[in-house]
C-alpha cells in the first residue's frame, strides 16, 4: 500500500507543472496583447447589461422636509412688504402728523405680522408638499422591484437614458456646425475633447486629433464654443462628463 | 513554484488595466455654406493719366475673375456698399505692416471670410496683375501672385488667378483655363464646322473649313489635338464619306485617320493619347474599334450581336473600361466592357433611348442623355449604374419640355456641360454635377452640338 503512493504522486506532479506552464503562456500572451495593442473604443450602444432585481420594501414614515427649501423662501419675500404698505396708505384718512407717525408704525407692525403669518401658512403647505414628494421619492427609490438600481455600470433604463443623451448631444452639435464649402470636400477629420459641467457649459475643449488643416480645426473648435451650453446631462453622467469629458469627431460623410 | 505563482499573478494583473475608452460622438452632417468673399474693385497701379485708357482691361479682369469664382460655387460676394473702407484709397497690403494699408478689422466686422485685393497696370503693351487673397478670420495671406501677359491675354490672366485661388484652398486645380470644342452652324450656309472656345464661351476659333458637315469632335488629353468626323470630299474615291480627322492645334496640320466606307465617328482618346476608340460601320452595322493615333492597328471590339449598333465609346481614366451605347437589347442603353471587348455589362434599364455616355474625370460617375417619353435630359449615375440623378429639366417657350443632350464633364469633375434647345436654338449650358447652379454659356442664335470639355 505504502509503495503505491510515490508512483501516484509523480505523474500528478508532472501534470500540475505542465498545466501551470500552459496557463502562464496563455495568460502571458493576453497580458502582452492588452499592454501592447490599444483597445478599441467601446461602443456602448451594442452592450447588453443585466441587473438583478429585489423584492420591494415596506414604505415607513416619510423623511423630514429638506432645509434648503426654507432658505430659498426669505429671498422671495423681500419685494412683498413694499407692496403691502403702499396698499394700506390710501385707506387712511387725513390725520395729524404725530398720530400719522404712530399709525404708520402700527400699520407696518400689522403688515409684518401678516407676512409672518402668511409665511407660516406657506411653510406648512410646503412641508406637506415636501412630505408628499418624499413619499413619492421613497416609492420610486426604495420600492425595489419597480426600478432597476443604478449600480456601477449602465443597465436597463440608464442605458436608454445614456443613448438618448448621446443622440441629443449629436443633433445639438450638428446644428452649430457651419462648414464652408471649400473645407467640406476633402474628407477632413478633427477630434475635439470636450468637458462640460452639470449645466452643460463647456469648461474645457482641446483638439486631440488634427485634420492637418488649421482652418478646419478652427471651425470645429468654434462649433464647440457656439454649441455651449450643451443639453444638460442626466445627473448620473454629469460627473463623468465633467471629469473625463467626451470626444467629438467632425468628419463630413458624403 | 511559489515564486512562479507570484510572478504569474503579477504578470497577469498588469494586463488587467482598465481599457482606455471615451464617450465618442461622430458628427457627420454639416451645414455646408458658401464663404463670404469681398472681391474689391481692381486698382490701377500705373500712371494715373492712363487709368481711363485701360479701364476696359480692368473691367474684363474683374468680370472674368468674378464669374469664375461664382461658378466655383465656393463663394458668395459681399455687396460693395457694405464695405467699411474705401478700397480705392487704401493699399493692397494690410496695415500696420504696410503704409496706408487696409485694416483687417474693417473686413472682420462685415463678416467676410476672404478678401481679394488686386491691382493692374499696362506697361509696353503688357498687363501686370498683382493679386492677393487674404483669409480674414486669421488675417493671413493665402495667395500672393504677379501675372504678366499681352493685352489680349487679359482673360487668361484672370482665369489663371482664379485657378490659383481654387488650387490653394481645395488642393485641387480649378478648371478656369479650360476650353471646349463644339460643332456649330455659325459659318452659315447650313454647314457645320468645328470651333474651340474658352469654357465661358469667349474666344471662339474655327478650326475646320470643309464647307460640309463636321461633327463629334473630341480632345486629346494633352489638349494639343482634336479629332472629328467630317463628310469631306475624297479626291481618290471622288465621293463624300464620314471620315475621321485629326487636327494638330500647334502645327495646324490635318490628318485623315480613318476613312472606311460608311461612318468613322464618335472618337475618344485613351488617357496616354496613344490610342483612339471610335465607331466604324464599314458599310454594315456600327461597331466599336480601337486604333493608334496614326490610324493604324485597328482592333474590332464589338460585333453586334445580331446586327445591333455599338457606338460612342469612351475609355475611363485608368484605361481599363469602355462605356458605350448599344441597342442590342432593343433600345439604346448604356453598357461597359473591358478594353478587350469582353465582360459586357448593361448599366441602364430605364428610358427609351440612352446615348452619349461620358466618364467623370475620376472614373466614378457616368453622365449620359436619356430620352424620357417626350424629350432628352442629362442623367448622372455611379459607374456601376446605381444612384442615378436627373441633372436637367427645362421648358421651351411653347411650354413643351426642352431637349438637353451630349453631356461632358469639366476637367475637375465639378461641372457638366451640355446643349439645350430651350431657347429654340441649341445653346451650350453648364451645371454643377448635382444639377444645381445651371448657367448659359453661349448667347446667340446659332446652333451648337456635341460640345466636349478639354481634359485640363
Amino acid at each position: 500500500m505504502m509503495e503505491t503512493h510515490p508512483r501516484v504522486e509523480k505523474p500528478f506532479h508532472k501534470e500540475i507543472k505542465s498545466s501551470v506552464i500552459f496557463h502562464v503562456i496563455v495568460l502571458g500572451a493576453f497580458s502582452l496583447k492588452s499592454l501592447i495593442f490599444s483597445s478599441p473604443i467601446i461602443d456602448y450602444k451594442s452592450a447588453i447589461r443585466v441587473d438583478i432585481v429585489g423584492l420591494p420594501d415596506k414604505i415607513t414614515s416619510p423623511r423630514p422636509p429638506q432645509k434648503a427649501e426654507e432658505k430659498a423662501k426669505p429671498e422671495e419675500k423681500k419685494p412683498e412688504p413694499a407692496k403691502k404698505v403702499e396698499e394700506k396708505k390710501p385707506e387712511e384718512k387725513v390725520v395729524p402728523i404725530a398720530k400719522e407717525k404712530k399709525n404708520i408704525k402700527d400699520v407696518q407692525k400689522n403688515a409684518l405680522e401678516k407676512l409672518k403669518a402668511l409665511d407660516k401658512i406657506k411653510n406648512t403647505v410646503n412641508n406637506e408638499k415636501s412630505q408628499m414628494d418624499a413619499i413619492e421619492r421613497l416609492k420610486k427609490q426604495e420600492y425595489r422591484g419597480n426600478n432597476l438600481a443604478a449600480g456601477n455600470a449602465l443597465t436597463g433604463t440608464d442605458k436608454f437614458q445614456y443613448d438618448a443623451y448621446i443622440g441629443e448631444l449629436d443633433s445639438h452639435v450638428k446644428g452649430f456646425w457651419d462648414l464652408p464649402r471649400w473645407l467640406s470636400e476633402d474628407n477632413l477629420k478633427t477630434v475635439v475633447k470636450v468637458k462640460i459641467d452639470s449645466r452643460g457649459f463647456v469648461i474645457f475643449k482641446q483638439i486631440v486629433s488634427s485634420s492637418g488643416n488649421q482652418a478646419y480645426d478652427e471651425v470645429a473648435m468654434q462649433t464647440v464654443a457656439k454649441a455651449s451650453p450643451f443639453p444638460v446631462p442626466p445627473s448620473k453622467f454629469s460627473g463623468t462628463l465633467e471629469a473625463n469629458g467626451f470626444n467629438i469627431e467632425f468628419q463630413k460623410q458624403e | 513554484m511559489r515564486k512562479l505563482f507570484i510572478f504569474l499573478c503579477l504578470f497577469v494583473s498588469l494586463g488587467a488595466h482598465s481599457q482606455s475608452d471615451g464617450i465618442y460622438i461622430k458628427v457627420t452632417d454639416a451645414n455646408v455654406k458658401k464663404s463670404l468673399l469681398a472681391l474689391t474693385p481692381l486698382q490701377y497701379t500705373g500712371s494715373a493719366s492712363l487709368v481711363s485708357q485701360y479701364q476696359k482691361i480692368g473691367a474684363d479682369l474683374y468680370s472674368v475673375l468674378r464669374n469664375d469664382l461664382d461658378v466655383s460655387s465656393y463663394f458668395e460676394f459681399i455687396n460693395p456698399k457694405a464695405y467699411l473702407e474705401d478700397t480705392a484709397k487704401v493699399g493692397l497690403r494690410p496695415a500696420p505692416q504696410y503704409a496706408n494699408g487696409f485694416k483687417f478689422d474693417n473686413w472682420k466686422k462685415i463678416g467676410s471670410e476672404f478678401l481679394i485685393r488686386a491691382g493692374y497696370q499696362v506697361v509696353a503693351g503688357k498687363i501686370e496683375l498683382e493679386s492677393y487673397l487674404y483669409y480674414v478670420p486669421t488675417a493671413t495671406l493665402v495667395v500672393a501672385k504677379k501675372y504678366t501677359g499681352s493685352i489680349d491675354e487679359a482673360r487668361t490672366i484672370a482665369h489663371t488667378f482664379a485657378n490659383d485661388i481654387i488650387l490653394n484652398l481645395t488642393k485641387k486645380p480649378g478648371m478656369f483655363t479650360s476650353q471646349l470644342v463644339v460643332t456649330s452652324d455659325r459659318a452659315g450656309n447650313k454647314w457645320k464646322e468645328i470651333y474651340t472656345m474658352d469654357w465661358d464661351g469667349y474666344n471662339a476659333k474655327k478650326i475646320t473649313n470643309h464647307k460640309s458637315i463636321a461633327v463629334s469632335p473630341n480632345w486629346s488629353y494633352d489638349g494639343k489635338s482634336i479629332t472629328y468626323t467630317a463628310f469631306a470630299y475624297n479626291s481618290k474615291t471622288k465621293s463624300r464619306n464620314a471620315d475621321l480627322f485629326l487636327f494638330e492645334l500647334d502645327t495646324q496640320k490635318r490628318f485623315a485617320l480613318s476613312t472606311k466606307a460608311g461612318i468613322n465617328s464618335g472618337s475618344s482618346f485613351t488617357p496616354d493619347d496613344k490610342n483612339i476608340y471610335l465607331t466604324i460601320s464599314q458599310g454594315g452595322n456600327p461597331d466599336i474599334y480601337r486604333m493608334d493615333t496614326n490610324g493604324r492597328n485597328q482592333v474590332r471590339l464589338t460585333n453586334g450581336p445580331a446586327g445591333a449598333m455599338n457606338v460612342e465609346p469612351e475609355v475611363n481614366k485608368d484605361g481599363d473600361l469602355v462605356v458605350f451605347s448599344s441597342d442590342r437589347s432593343g433600345n439604346a442603353m448604356i453598357y461597359t466592357m473591358n478594353t478587350s471587348g469582353s465582360n459586357v455589362k448593361r448599366l441602364t434599364f430605364a428610358g427609351k433611348y440612352n446615348a452619349s455616355p461620358v466618364w467623370s474625370p475620376d472614373g466614378k460617375k457616368i453622365a449620359f442623355a436619356g430620352f424620357d417619353k417626350t424629350h432628352f435630359d442629362i442623367f448622372v449615375m455611379n459607374a456601376d449604374g446605381t444612384n442615378m440623378i436627373r441633372l436637367t429639366s427645362a421648358k421651351k417657350k411653347n411650354g413643351k419640355m426642352a431637349n438637353n443632350e451630349n453631356p461632358s464633364f469639366s476637367p475637375d469633375g465639378r461641372l457638366v456641360m451640355y446643349v439645350s434647345d430651350r431657347t429654340g436654338k441649341k445653346q451650350i449650358y453648364i451645371a454643377n454635377a448635382d444639377g444645381t447652379n445651371e448657367r448659359r454659356i453661349t448667347f446667340d442664335n446659332y446652333n451648337y452640338d456635341q460640345p466636349k470639355w478639354s481634359k485640363k
